[in-house]
């Protein structure tokens, strides 16, 4: 944004177009109707010319910009930086290192392979797969349940009920996470 | 001796394929060549599998020694129990006689 509004072009622009308004308010130039309207125009006309050509150049300069930082992870094959960042944000610091880093050997495997549009998307697909399972994973299972067990409850069949929350909340429980650092 | 689906062979199987080197990656790559080119594998499911199989107690992980091409991090590693390895051999037994069988007939019919 600074870039598209700043710069020398833009700066020029409006410089004219508030010269040209102060000059025909405040400085006792007597001027004809039609001198007022020439000038009135030449200001629109430079004020326009100048905006354009300030547009263009900030555009060209984005657009260098885009092709570079393209250019830069074309060559290093580097996985989009926000699916990374959401990971970094959601899981362990363990599981995390270990994680991203498998994405990114098989990003970079992906790549060769598909090009970098599809081995993006398919990388974003992945890290979606990886919030999702961390986030909701036995979530959704466990509310089913609760509802099933509400329901059996309400029909009479407290003691099934129970036994069900049993099975549940066993089947629900967390993995054994790997905690030494070297092989058992 | 707890069940064992589709996947968890799949996944028991590529740990076996990448032998020394089982880590999520060759797992993977190993468990992709063995799934259906019409069903795509996403390394959740196959993290959930391991994780799931770790439970029952057919696969054992570690985690390595940070490792230098990894930036400094370390990888989890993977390797079948003895329950791991038997709990394989089960479910592939009725592929074996399949094979047997399939084997016995092309021998007749080009006998």
């Amino acid at each position: 944004m600074k870039r598209l509004i700043g710069g020398f072009f833009p700066a020029a622009a409006v410089i004219v177009a508030l010269a040209t308004i102060f000059a025909e308010r405040w400085l006792p130039i007597p001027t004809s109707l039609q001198a007022s309207y020439f000038l009135d125009l030449t200001a629109v006309a430079v004020t326009a010319m100048f905006g354009v050509a300030g547009a263009l150049r900030q555009t060209k300069a984005v657009l260098d910009e885009f092709t570079t930082i393209r250019r830069r992870r074309a060559d290093r094959a580097v996985p989009p930086i926000n699916a990374e960042f959401i990971l970094h944000l959601i899981l362990s610091s363990e599981k995390c290192d270990d994680q991203v880093n498998s994405l990114e050997e098989l990003y970079a495997k992906k790549r060769a392979r598909l090009g970098s549009g599809r081995a993006d998307i398919w990388y974003w697909k992945q890290v979606i797969g990886l919030v999702w399972r961390q986030l909701f994973r036995g979530r959704a299972k466990t509310a089913v349940v609760k509802l099933v067990c509400w329901a059996l409850r309400i029909c009479g069949m407290g003691t099934l009920a129970d036994a069900l929350t049993k099975a549940a909340a066993e089947l629900t429980s967390a993995a054994p996470q790997p905690s030494n650092r070297r092989r058992p | 001796m707890p069940s064992i689906s589709e996947l968890e062979v799949f996944a028991l199987t590529g740990i076996v394929a990448s032998g020394e080197n089982a880590y999520a990656v060759p797992i993977f790559e190993e468990v992709e060549k063995l799934v259906e080119t019409s069903r795509e594998l996403s390394l959740a499911s196959l993290y959930v599998t391991l994780d799931r199989l770790q439970k029952k107690g057919f696969v054992r992980s570690w985690y390595s020694e940070p490792l230098k091409e990894r930036g400094g991090r370390s990888r989890r590693y993977f390797e079948l129990s003895a329950s791991g390895t038997k709990a394989l051999k089960e479910a592939l037994l009725p592929m074996r006689r399949t094979l047997r069988v399939l084997n016995s007939f092309v021998k007749e019919s080009t006998q």
